[in-house]
């Protein structure tokens, strides 16, 4: 498996996480990957800051609709829309996928091989 | 450990039922005291009927004896001094019910006539053939006309005493059963975390108090035995924890190394996985020695742990292994589901069985795992099951533990008064976690 490489943030800006291509601006609650500003609503930007604060782990759904919602989702499947609505953004408009599934239980952030990033 | 809390009879009132007499002990106590009354009733009868014989043979033989003179004097038979007593010169004068009778019984001597009538007999010496002195003393019975009353007085003071002697026999019983029937009592409410103490306080040096004084002995050399047995198995996994943790971290190391050979990397994944058994094994151990060492909470019902959250964090943290398996996982649990287990313990049954579902199943099989009224289950294709497997230490086809984590597992679960099924159908293992109290199971 290629090594991979990314990074959590930069000295000195704390608000700055980085992860392969992928950049969120926890100040301005904004997210840009290869520069390309993501349009996200503020659940599905709020899935991806816990992903990355994870980032190189794995959460679980529950641990992820327990960080959201405190244990009380609206609904059986909460995340399902916010996902959707995340792989659309971060996702679909580029060449790899960064946001992985793993084994239907949980979610991780994979940043690009080395060589394919900006 | 904290025992189930299944309900027990109240162990005070076995123990008296036991030391009670039971029904048929008193049957035999009461028909023993009755033939002893009636025994003696017997006697007392016999005793009445023959002093009146007496009497009125004495009253005879003075008769005769009179008789005898008057003949010596006159050379026939006098007049008799009672109007009952009559003088017959031979048999065939005799009233025809005596003739009869002293032709059939020559020797006898009281006889029975008609009409209440009632003969004495005495032969007396003289000519012919022989003359009899014969007295009908209907009249003069004593014991006849009162043996109706004196019958029913024998009958109800034996019935009196049959009842004053069973009382008597159960109060009896009772204070000397009273010592065994606490120490019964004692002995009962014991369980394996709290075996009962200082039986013997309070006894007599009779045989109660050797017999409690055993017990103590008994149960003192069980207690240090527990007590070692728990202490060796919480030290031995609490140190063997590190040295694993340390070990599968480093395995998990050499596994992100991508310049190890392929040849390498292959042994690492059996290695991981054997790591990981152990320390789901170790990890078991240390919770139950934990548990024993706490105090128990029978009777209180544990509380309900959501299974979703655990499942998930089972499965990340070995996403690895199930990857190196080729395994897919298949889940239907409804997402709030709770079980009424405590989450360590819930947790450690899901990593045995998820481990096991991995470990033995057939490669690139899936995992189902469904929560239902039942339970939880979790089945996955694989090889049929050892035989006695989840018994202890039964070993499975591969080498893998089978057994002892299993066993350790459903120890773990009786103890909270769940229960582990495992069977093996049409291909495929199914392990069922019964818990005491029905799954909680949201809309």
């Amino acid at each position: 498996m290629p090594r991979a490489r990314g990074r959590r943030k930069t000295v000195g800006q704390d608000y700055l996480l980085r992860i392969g291509s992928l950049r969120i601006d926890r100040r301005v609650q904004e997210a840009h990957r290869d520069g390309q500003r993501l349009a996200l609503p503020p659940t599905a930007f709020a899935i991806l800051l816990l992903l990355a604060e994870a980032w190189p782990r794995a959460l679980t759904r529950s641990a992820l609709i327990h960080r959201l919602w405190n244990g009380e989702a609206p609904d059986s499947d909460p995340l399902r829309t916010h996902l959707y609505t995340l792989r659309q953004q971060l996702d679909r408009p580029f060449a790899t996928a960064m946001r992985v599934t793993v084994h239907g239980v949980g979610f991780r952030l994979q940043a690009e091989p080395v060589g394919q990033g900006p | 450990m904290a025992l189930g809390s299944a309900c027990r009879p109240n162990p005070s009132a076995r123990a008296r039922e036991a030391a009670a007499a039971t029904p048929a002990d008193a049957v035999a106590g009461a028909a023993f005291t009755l033939g002893v009354s009636a025994l003696f009733g017997l006697f007392a009868m016999a005793f009445v009927y023959t002093v009146e014989d007496r009497f009125l043979e004495r009253l005879l033989e003075q008769e005769a004896q009179a008789q005898h003179a008057h003949f010596a004097r006159q050379g026939r038979w006098g007049p008799t001094d009672s109007a009952s007593i009559t003088v017959h010169t031979d048999a065939a004068s005799l009233p025809p019910e005596l003739r009869s009778v002293l032709t059939a019984e020559p020797r006898r001597r009281e006889a029975a006539g008609a009409e209440g009538r009632h003969h004495h007999l005495w032969p007396l010496q003289g000519p012919g053939g022989p003359p009899w002195l014969v007295a009908e003393v209907s009249q003069q019975l004593i014991v006849r006309p009162m043996r109706q009353e004196l019958l029913g007085w024998l009958l109800g003071w034996g019935l009196a005493v049959v009842g004053l002697s069973l009382a008597l026999a159960r109060m009896l019983a009772r204070r000397i059963s009273a010592p065994l029937a606490r120490l019964a009592a004692e002995v009962e409410l014991g369980a394996p975390g709290q075996l009962p103490q200082h039986l013997a306080v309070g006894t007599r040096d009779d045989e109660v108090g050797a017999l409690a004084r055993a017990f103590d002995s008994l149960l003192d050399r069980t207690r240090a035995f527990i007590g070692r047995e728990q202490a060796f198995t919480r030290d031995a996994s609490h140190e063997l924890r590190t040295p694993l943790a340390v070990m599968r971290m480093a395995i998990e190391r050499l596994q992100r190394d991508t310049g190890l050979p392929a040849t390498v990397q292959q042994q690492l994944a059996p290695m991981h996985a054997a790591t990981l058994l152990m320390e789901q094994t170790v990890g078991t151990l240390l919770l139950m020695a934990r548990e024993a060492d706490a105090p128990t909470l029978q009777g209180t019902p544990a509380p309900p742990t959501p299974v979703v959250p655990l499942v998930e964090q089972w499965v990340l943290a070995h996403a690895d292994w199930l990857d190196a398996q080729g395994l897919t996982l298949d889940f239907q649990l409804p997402r709030n589901a709770t079980l009424a287990l405590p989450a360590p313990v819930l947790q450690l049954a899901l990593a045995s069985l998820l481990g096991n579902a991995v470990t033995h199943g057939q490669r690139g099989g899936q995992v189902q795992m469904s929560l239902d009224a039942a339970g939880l289950r979790v089945s996955n294709p694989s090889a049929p099951l050892p035989p006695g497997v989840g018994g202890d230490y039964v070993k499975g086809q591969t080498g893998g533990g089978f057994g002892l984590g299993l066993a350790i597992v459903r120890r773990l679960l009786e103890s909270h008064g769940s229960q582990l099924e495992l069977l093996h159908a049409e291909g495929c293992t199914h392990a069922l976690i019964s818990p005491s109290t029905r799954p909680h199971l949201p809309s």
